[in-house]
């Protein structure tokens, strides 16, 4: 009898572990093709010497990665993308955490309207929305106007258009809502009472804000520094169009390197270190964040 | 649906998109392609065209589409010869491509092109700059040059008299800092005329020392530029919004310029302007030779070229001048680039676009 039960388990456990895979065999195989295997066309692009160095057939070589890294003018590039993207995200952490807070526990009924807003504001075509801060940045544009018919300044201010603070505005606005919502998300997980109790024992806004209110929506800040900080350092639409001679980051390093130079061996091997670079950063972040409250 | 059949569907799925995502290379030709055995006959089929946006308007191309009918003209656009031929080489699958002659080893490094035979041209004997550098790779013919133009200072007349810009140096007068733009789509343009600004006398063939002071005049007069344009959209409305008074830019940019109510004029640099010429070529991946041969053939006609004379362009068929509005017809003809400077691919190129980055970058 208990010889001939054994089979019978073993096809049992051997159904149970196979029929989830199979399940999950169609998304995995959609992920491994879409996503997987560009970066692995990619990653061997990077690692070709390339029609331009004369190379025939795959030659395998690391040279466009060194070329990449030890070139002085991208590491200068790279200082002045984290100047932006940094600045660029703090801005963003500071408007959308008020925001997020206010959405979260005093809109009301307009909490819906509001987050609906942010996704519309959204949907709107990303050059529209670069030349509409180029009609409020520039000369004429209706700050400078603004501020001369009122009497503050005599002359237009320059530096508000082709200039870092230029690309600094508008791509702070440009993900507002990627970093909004996982906020949000993240208050809408806290319990109202905390910070009750948090005045209840005497403290002030700004304490139950650094002691309360951020440790709790700290896994949203961390999902929203992954959605925006990240693809803040690929973006060349931007400063390509509101940087004038000062805002060239690596996005447009790599858009050169394939564009313009027909490079795309170093222009992969570029991107492949920002992506490393990225998730160097993410985990850095998780860390920082303690996303395992998430877990708890 | 049993685990057995999940996992088929999923190999199935896994062969299926591995295959797809190894397609793209080229699978061409390098041999001339044979011109149509009745040059007369309507083209069929369908017809992929990659060029400019301004190469492949319906005032263009409407005419053509007219007379052939059973042929499906498939248009796409791009902004630069480094972009399609990134593109094509990625994969795009197109029957002709717009070539310019500075740029033609983006193409030819990659043997994107396919010989064309003149004789498929029943104007080709008339087209000026089809002997220019570029045209052939050795005796074959890569391309048919279609149009020119020259590369010369455009100003807004209410915010500078007429007479005061007269020369590229004019870019770098500190009378107009901060109301200059600089085209930057690509490196070539830049680099030329600020050589030239020197007292270069060959800016398409500068030394690395040359190389390296315009680079450095270029970052010290950084200042001087509001903008970088890329694009002609994008100069136009810098004009138009009042952010720059002068550019560099062509007859056919000014044009568009003035048609948004700014008073653009266009002048030709003492140094002399530069000059550039493109044209149609052939894919090495074409499948519809035929209607390719017509197509080219249509805009190398007398009729096409006066379309692109209204526009602002030098035409490349002499003979289209007396069709263009008479108002274009000095523009137009290609008679008025003879003493420009040639815009031709610098041997190393690369270094330029370094020189350019190293700009961009400070």
């Amino acid at each position: 009898m208990e010889a001939a039960s054994i089979p019978v388990r073993r096809s049992s456990r051997a159904k149970r572990l196979v029929q989830p895979l199979a399940f999950l065999g169609t998304p995995t195989a959609l992920l491994l093709a879409f996503f997987l295997a560009p970066m692995l066309v990619m990653l061997g692009v990077a690692l070709d010497r390339g029609l331009l160095d004369g190379g025939t057939g795959f030659n395998l070589t690391l040279t466009n990665f060194t070329d990449v890294i030890s070139d002085p003018l991208n590491r200068k590039v790279a200082l002045t993308t984290f100047e932006i993207a940094t600045a660029a995200m703090l801005v963003q952490l500071i408007v959308a955490v008020p925001l997020a807070y206010v959405i979260a526990f005093k809109a009301g009924r307009w909490q819906v309207p509001i987050l609906l807003f942010l996704v519309l504001a959204d949907e709107l075509n990303p050059m529209v929305r670069i030349y509409a801060w180029r009609m409020l940045l520039g000369r004429e544009g209706l700050i400078n106007e603004g501020l001369m018919s009122i009497g503050i300044i005599s002359q237009p201010i320059d530096a508000l258009l082709f200039s870092q603070f230029a690309v600094t505005v508008v791509l702070s606005t440009s993900y507002l809502t990627y970093t909004v919502i996982p906020i949000y998300g993240a208050m809408k997980a806290i319990d109202g009472n905390v910070f009750e109790a948090a005045r209840d024992l005497g403290a002030g806004w700004w304490t139950t804000t650094r002691r309360v209110l951020l440790p709790l929506i700290a896994p949203g800040i961390f999902i929203s520094l992954l959605l925006v900080y990240v693809p803040l350092f690929t973006d060349f639409a931007s400063p390509a169009l509101v940087g004038g001679t000062s805002g060239y980051m690596l996005g447009n390093v790599v858009n050169d390197y394939v564009l313009e130079a027909g490079d795309l061996n170093r222009g992969a091997a570029m991107s492949i270190i920002m992506l490393v670079l990225s998730a160097l950063f993410a985990l850095v972040a998780y860390r920082l964040a303690r996303i395992n409250r998430l877990e708890s | 649906m049993s685990p057995a059949r999940a996992l088929g569907l999923t190999g199935v799925l896994v062969a299926g998109i591995v295959s797809l995502t190894g397609c793209g290379g080229s699978t061409g030709t390098d041999s001339v392609a044979p011109p149509p055995a009745d040059p007369d006959a309507a083209a069929t089929g369908t017809l992929s065209v990659f060029a400019y946006q301004d190469s492949i308007t319906d005032e263009l191309l409407d005419p053509f589409r007219e007379a052939n009918p059973d042929l499906d003209l498939k248009t796409a656009g791009f902004g630069s010869n480094d972009e399609a031929a990134a593109k094509m080489a990625g994969g795009f699958r197109a029957d002709v491509v717009e070539a310019c002659l500075d740029e033609m080893s983006a193409f030819t490094d990659r043997g994107l092109l396919r010989p064309i035979d003149p004789a498929g041209i029943e104007d080709w004997d008339d087209l000026v700059f089809r002997d220019a550098e570029g045209v052939r790779d050795g005796s074959e013919v890569l391309v048919v040059p279609l149009s020119a133009g020259p590369q010369g200072l455009i100003y807004d007349a209410d915010e500078i008299r007429p007479g005061e810009i007269d020369s590229f140096a004019d870019l770098f007068d500190p009378a107009y800092a901060g109301r200059v733009a600089l085209e930057a789509d690509y490196a070539l343009p830049a680099i030329a005329e600020t050589a030239l600004t020197l007292g270069i006398e060959d800016p398409m063939n500068l030394t690395p020392d040359q190389l390296d002071e315009v680079t450095q005049k270029l970052i010290d007069n950084r200042e001087q530029f509001r903008s970088l344009w890329r694009s002609d959209a994008d100069v136009v409305n810098l004009f138009r919004s009042g952010e720059i008074a002068l550019a560099d830019g062509g007859p056919g940019l000014t044009e568009r310029i003035r048609d948004t109510g700014v008073d653009a004029r266009w002048v030709a640099p003492e140094e002399r302007p530069l000059s550039w010429v493109c044209g149609f070529a052939i894919t090495s991946d074409a499948e519809n030779t035929d209607a390719a041969y017509e197509l080219i053939d249509w805009l190398a006609s007398p009729e096409a070229q006066a379309i692109r004379a209204d526009d602002g362009y030098v035409v490349t068929n002499p003979k289209a001048v007396p069709l263009a509005d008479p108002a274009a017809r000095k523009t137009a003809d290609p008679k008025s680039i003879a003493d420009a400077i040639p815009e031709t691919e610098p041997p190393d190129y690369q270094e330029w676009v370094r020189a350019f980055r190293e700009f961009q970058a400070q």
